[in-house]
């Protein structure tokens, strides 16, 4: 007897499921991902920016199978395996792949501080952004909502205020690690905000929102992610059981107890 | 929130006294505070120079309030730019010395590795400790215990048979995350929980451990990094109350993990 988020729709659709037929073939480099999920869409668009060759995997995390967690003991996706070495967490994730290729795909800064700043925003995105989303879209009662709207806005607006002035990425006219970090979010999240829960974050009307919208647009119509994302309305299913919290992955039951998960 | 004692003492006040002295790069940490000691730890292994400034985040300094406003403690000023969060301050010092003082693996994937069971440490151990010492109800305490226990036999299950140190005979990052707690584990467990951490002849993970700790304890970074025990223990005993006001304290209170 399993768990409902177990007949999750099972695999990519539209943009997604043409790449994860292209990336079918044996490599080194083993990418386990799930389709639907934001944290593995982060390095999934970290891979395609920088071209590197990957087999993908497609891993269903609800159903605990023993040959994946032999792999990640913790069942979550995404999971990286090369030479032998499994990797998990999306951020690791991402510098190891910063690390394994060129300066002429680098998607961290060269100078070291500037490096830095990178991090700190990137950190700033786990914990003060990404929760919110959750928070919002799991809330079951009105003032829980709107006291995770305020945060989701502020900690958006400070994001926005560390932003290049001209942009349209964070750094300015090259796409980065930053950008990667939270873009998956904004593919998922506003259709479903709208749709369950009546939230609308502004996406113009002041320089701070016309600065969300333009860094939001860039980023969505960006190669690497158009072609990593599928179909809304599969997602839309998915995110319906956040909005009435019956949702079962790690992300859901987190938010649900007040914690953060990252 | 009062500190007790408003600066370091014994041979973290000796470290303290000889960086006294104007630098381009100036850390604020407290004395007291186990996530600015990582970075401390990590300044002095690879000798970088440094200027110490005393950061009390409870006083709301205004000074300090303009270089992190959100006054939380590590950060560090350099050319004008401020970085907080410990695990950014340890990368780009990692980022700004050589080779011959490094502290990550010179291989990609074993720095991945190094940086997956760091962000162990910080989701599995280190809020484990505040838990249990925070903790006012039994079987939150015993729950705290037996998370704590695993989060560590996981640990140490992934580090170098022959050790001393995570990655072996060599002290990494991974050791400098978590050496702040080590200082504080089996005392404090004890002192002021009652908890008594399994020993040496529990079995070989538990062999292994201490011999873990006891090498990071001595480590000579470590070691200038860490106050006099007694000046700790008025800090600790406001966590083992549950009424310390520390971001850290708050988080665990309102059943968040803190890293």
């Amino acid at each position: 007897m399993g768990i409902p988020d177990e007949k999750i729709f099972p695999h990519a659709t539209g943009r997604a499921q043409n790449l994860v037929h292209a990336r079918e073939g044996a490599a080194d480099l083993v990418f386990h991902g799930s389709w639907f999920c934001p944290f593995v869409q982060r390095a999934w668009i970290v891979l395609e920016e920088k071209k590197l060759n990957y087999q993908w995997k497609e891993i269903n995390p609800y159903k605990k199978d023993k040959e994946y967690l032999a792999i990640n003991p913790k069942g979550l996706v995404p999971a990286l395996t090369q030479k032998g070495v499994n990797v998990t967490e999306s951020q690791v994730i991402m510098e190891y792949l910063e690390d394994i290729s060129g300066p002429d795909v680098r998607m961290h800064p060269a100078d070291p501080l500037q490096r830095a700043v990178a991090r700190v925003w990137m950190d700033h995105i786990a914990k003060k952004i990404v929760p919110c989303f959750f928070r919002v879209l799991q809330a079951q009662e009105s003032d829980k909502q709107k006291a995770a709207e305020k945060d989701l806005l502020a900690g958006i607006t400070e994001f926005v205020e560390a932003m290049d002035p001209e942009g349209p990425y964070f750094f300015g006219n090259w796409f980065s690690m930053v950008d990667a970090f939270l873009i998956p979010w904004l593919i998922r999240q506003p259709a479903a905000l709208k749709q369950f829960k009546g939230f609308e974050i502004p996406k113009a009307g002041s320089p701070v929102w016309d600065r969300w919208g333009l860094w939001m647009e860039s980023c969505a119509s960006r190669d690497s992610v158009k072609n990593t994302s599928s179909d809304q309305q599969h997602y839309l299913q998915i995110l319906e059981r956040y909005a009435n919290d019956t949702a079962q992955s790690e992300a859901a039951k987190a938010t649900r107890k007040g914690e953060v998960f990252t | 929130m009062q500190i007790a004692c408003p600066e370091a003492s014994g041979a973290a006040l000796r470290t303290v006294q000889t960086h006294e002295s104007t630098a381009a790069l100036v850390a604020h940490p407290g004395w007291f505070c186990p996530f600015s000691q990582r970075a401390w730890i990590v300044l002095e292994e690879k000798k970088v120079s440094y200027q110490y400034k005393e950061t009390n985040p409870h006083t709301k300094d205004k000074n300090f309030l303009a270089i992190n406003p959100k006054g939380l403690i590590p950060v560090i000023s350099h050319k004008g730019v401020n970085v907080s969060e410990s695990q950014v301050v340890m990368e780009y010092l990692e980022d700004i010395t050589g080779p011959d003082v490094r502290m990550y693996p010179a291989d990609a994937l074993q720095r991945a590795v190094a940086r997956m069971w760091i962000d162990h440490i910080a989701k599995k151990i280190v809020p484990c400790f505040f838990r249990v010492l925070q903790a006012q109800e039994v079987e939150k305490q015993r729950a705290a215990e037996t998370d704590l226990l695993a989060g560590i036999t996981d640990f140490v299950n992934a580090m170098d048979p022959g050790g001393p140190f995570f990655f072996g005979d060599w002290f990494s990052m991974v050791d400098a995350f978590i050496a702040p707690w080590m200082m504080r584990s089996e005392y404090v467990m004890k002192h002021f929980k009652g908890f008594d951490m399994p020993q040496r002849g529990s079995g070989p993970v538990w062999s292994r451990w201490w011999t873990f700790v006891e090498a990071v304890q001595t480590r000579k970074s470590v070691v200038d990094t860490t106050s006099e025990l007694e000046h700790y223990l008025p800090n600790l005993q406001k966590y083992a109350n549950d009424t310390a006001q520390t971001q850290a304290a708050k988080a665990t209170r309102e059943g968040r993990d803190y890293s």
